[in-house]
């Protein structure tokens, strides 16, 4: 049913059951919210969203309020401005005022908010929150001291993920986020995701930073100093520039980071290859086998863990290769004593917390020293006051000279389908088709159909847990010949420790710079890379 | 435990978490780790939100609780006729706070808000035994008869 509204004057048509915040974002009024989170349940918990109803003079907080016929509201008259104005200063009255020293600094939304209401002192003078951290996950840091329980983190970790790893506790003043029994977020069911990251409008929830102790160790070690960069970094950083084109920003992070002193700069790329290729054989073993299942192929940590943890059904599936940045650290660090300093950058806290689990250790020492995220290079970057495009142009070391586009490819949405349906068919018939047949493409869930042997298969691409909730029947009777999973809604560049950037169509972007990259190079399946045939016989020698 | 789990029925649906709750802390007097882990596979709900539940109401408990709760009001009529000294006195006696359990768990501390005798403050309740208009001489019998 559909009825005109009257919003600041302005005649309005709304349908029925349709939120007035939801009205007001369709029809472009900017009002400020901070626990409002599209597509999630509205709680009205933080009350900035306040809107005047004009017939009743009342206001109502317009995230969780639907609209009636004949309402009138105003969104920012003076009535609702003063509103507004009193529930940041009490939000402020107990909140730290340590702004210089918090990892959020510009990007704090409560700090816009009160900029945009014009509040610059301290109106209030509450007790401060008493300083409680939880720095018990590797990736994941949450300073209760500068939380103003909007429950945001709370929402995205029940309704998109199901897992509640953190959750509302107490009642009243004494109310606080925190895990089961407060024993912190390593000892709970978290996935190290770090949605809650992104999610979080305050520095209550942070990446943990690892990029002072990287430049520490950058300047007193004697070992040789690795590091890899993942390509979804690469062609972040790119469209964060302007760069048009991958390579030539490859190149230029190559160049600044050898200027600030790494010996070797390779891409994951390598990593991602033989992380395809070992896939490629398991599943051409798989045909041997003559096996009905459906095998799970997934390089994400966090997803790794959510199966084991939550959807155990479909951990025998799993194919357990270990993931690209894993391949390379063992590649890296053949002897347990080796000399090598190997640092990883991707756009994903996951794999911090990967990286210190015991099956990637070697006698208790992480097999890769330091993980860091995208932002946290863009801070290496500005620490040795790198601006891009940076003058000096270098290609990637061995054995990321002789890179494929398909190690690149990989990280894109349904780039682990793509490649690894392009080795088969390579390892089987030395040919395949630039582009794979897609048969559905629904935002998160993407069918693709290929031949091999006259034979037709089907494989699915999953990105998000709830796509995979929905798909766990399929997986379990055997539709596919193997699903590709991650966690993340555009696979690993929508990493939650990305570089900020408000752009709508990022991700169109980013992986349209991989996709022209793809296209114009021949070189564009695993097996065509050198490495990975020294790689094989390599193999077949110690077998 | 296991056979706390085992006499519920098949199917328990999510609405009746509290009342097993309830249940459980009755028998074993707190509500542990194991217990919220084990109740979230049978229930539905993840621990993390089993506890974020039960930490709402403050009736239910986390911790052991000593053998003998001794119960100090806290409330008005109370603090009017010096039950803050009564507190005091209580944790020089036994360096016990609000809410902490001694170290061989026979007395635990919990403050409350009223105990309904108001005529007859400063109230104290050990267990089910009223003690009324306590003074410190009072305290410290109460407190050795504890045993």
């Amino acid at each position: 049913m559909e009825f005109t509204i009257t919003i600041n004057n302005k005649k309005v048509k709304v349908s029925n059951n349709e939120k007035i915040l939801d009205v007001l974002r369709r029809i472009g009024i900017n009002i400020p919210t901070l626990c409002n989170v599209p597509g999630l349940s509205p709680t009205g918990a933080c009350r900035l969203c306040v809107v005047e109803l004009k017939d009743t003079n009342e206001l109502v907080p317009s995230c969780s309020t639907p609209v009636r016929e004949g309402m009138n509201i105003s969104t920012h008259s003076n009535k609702v401005i003063n509103a507004r104005r009193i529930i940041v200063n009490l939000l402020l009255s107990n909140h730290p005022d340590n702004c210089l020293y918090c990892d959020k600094r510009s990007n704090c939304e409560l700090h816009q908010i009160a900029e945009s209401l014009n509040i610059t002192e301290r109106s209030f003078h509450g007790e401060p929150k008493k300083s409680k951290s939880d720095r018990s996950s590797p990736g994941i840091l949450r300073e209760m001291s500068k939380c103003i329980l909007c429950g945001r983190c709370v929402r995205i970790c029940e309704e998109v993920l199901g897992i509640s790893s953190i959750d509302i506790v107490n009642r009243g003043k004494n109310i606080e986020i925190e895990t089961i029994f407060k024993k912190g977020l390593f000892y709970s069911n978290c996935i190290h995701c770090g949605l809650c990251i992104k999610y979080c409008p305050t520095g209550a929830i942070i990446e943990k930073s690892y990029v002072q102790n990287l430049i520490d160790k950058l300047n007193y070690t004697e070992k040789e100093k690795v590091i890899v960069i993942s390509n979804s970094t690469i062609a972040d950083i790119s469209n964060f520039y302007g760069i048009k084109k991958f390579t030539d920003c490859r190149n230029n992070i190559v160049g600044a980071l050898k200027d600030i002193g790494f010996d070797k700069v390779i891409t994951l790329s390598p990593g991602n290859e033989i992380f395809v290729y070992e896939n490629a054989v398991k599943i051409l073993n798989h045909f041997k086998d003559k096996s009905n299942k459906t095998l799970i192929v997934t390089d994400c940590p966090a997803t790794k863990k959510y199966i084991k943890s939550e959807l155990s059904e479909l951990a025998p599936l799993l194919t357990s290769i270990p993931s690209p940045q894993q391949i390379l650290a063992k590649f890296f660090k053949k002897s347990d004593d080796s000399n090598v300093l190997m640092t990883v950058v991707t756009p994903c806290v996951a794999n911090k917390y990967e990286a210190v689990q015991s099956s990637n250790t070697t006698k208790g020492v992480p097999d890769i020293d330091i993980v860091i995220s995208s932002n946290e290079l863009l801070k290496l970057f500005n620490t040795y006051g790198i601006e891009f495009p940076y003058s000096r142009k270098q290609i990637p070391d061995n054995p990321s000279n002789s890179d494929t586009s398909a190690g690149a490819l990989f990280e894109t949405k349904g780039g682990i389908s793509e490649t690894l349906i392009r080795e088969l068919l390579y390892l089987n018939q030395k040919s395949y088709p630039k582009k794979l047949f897609e048969i559905k493409n629904e935002k998160n869930f993407i069918e693709f159909t290929f031949e091999l042997n006259n034979q037709k298969y089907t494989i699915a691409s999953i990105h998000g847990i709830p796509a995979l909730k929905e798909k766990v029947e399929d997986i379990l009777s055997g539709n596919y010949l193997f699903v590709e999973l991650r966690l993340c809604e555009n696979a690993c560049a929508d990493g939650c420790v990305q570089l900020q950037d408000d752009d709508p169509d990022k991700f169109k972007k980013i992986k349209k710079l991989i996709l022209d990259y793809d296209e114009t190079n021949n070189s564009d399946t695993a097996s065509k890379n050198p490495f990975i045939k020294a790689y094989k016989n390599n193999n077949l020698k110690q077998k | 435990m296991e056979e706390f789990l085992k006499n519920l029925p098949a199917s328990v649906s999510k609405t009746e978490l509290l009342k097993i709750l309830q249940e459980f802390q009755d028998k074993y007097g707190y509500l542990d780790n194991d217990f919220i882990h084990e109740l979230s596979k049978k229930i539905g709900i993840q621990p993390g939100k089993i506890y974020g539940i039960a930490s709402f109401y403050s009736q239910f408990r986390f911790k052991p609780r000593g053998k003998y709760i001794v119960n100090l009001c806290s409330g008005v009529a109370c603090h009017i006729n010096s039950s803050e000294n009564l507190i005091n006195e209580f944790t020089k006696l036994t360096s016990l706070k609000d809410g902490e359990t001694s170290a061989d768990g026979k007395i635990t501390l919990e403050l409350v808000p009223c105990l309904g005798g108001c005529a007859n403050s400063p109230v104290v309740k050990v267990n089910d035994k009223y003690y009324t208009k306590v003074t410190k001489t009072d305290l410290l019998k109460i407190i050795q008869g504890l045993k």
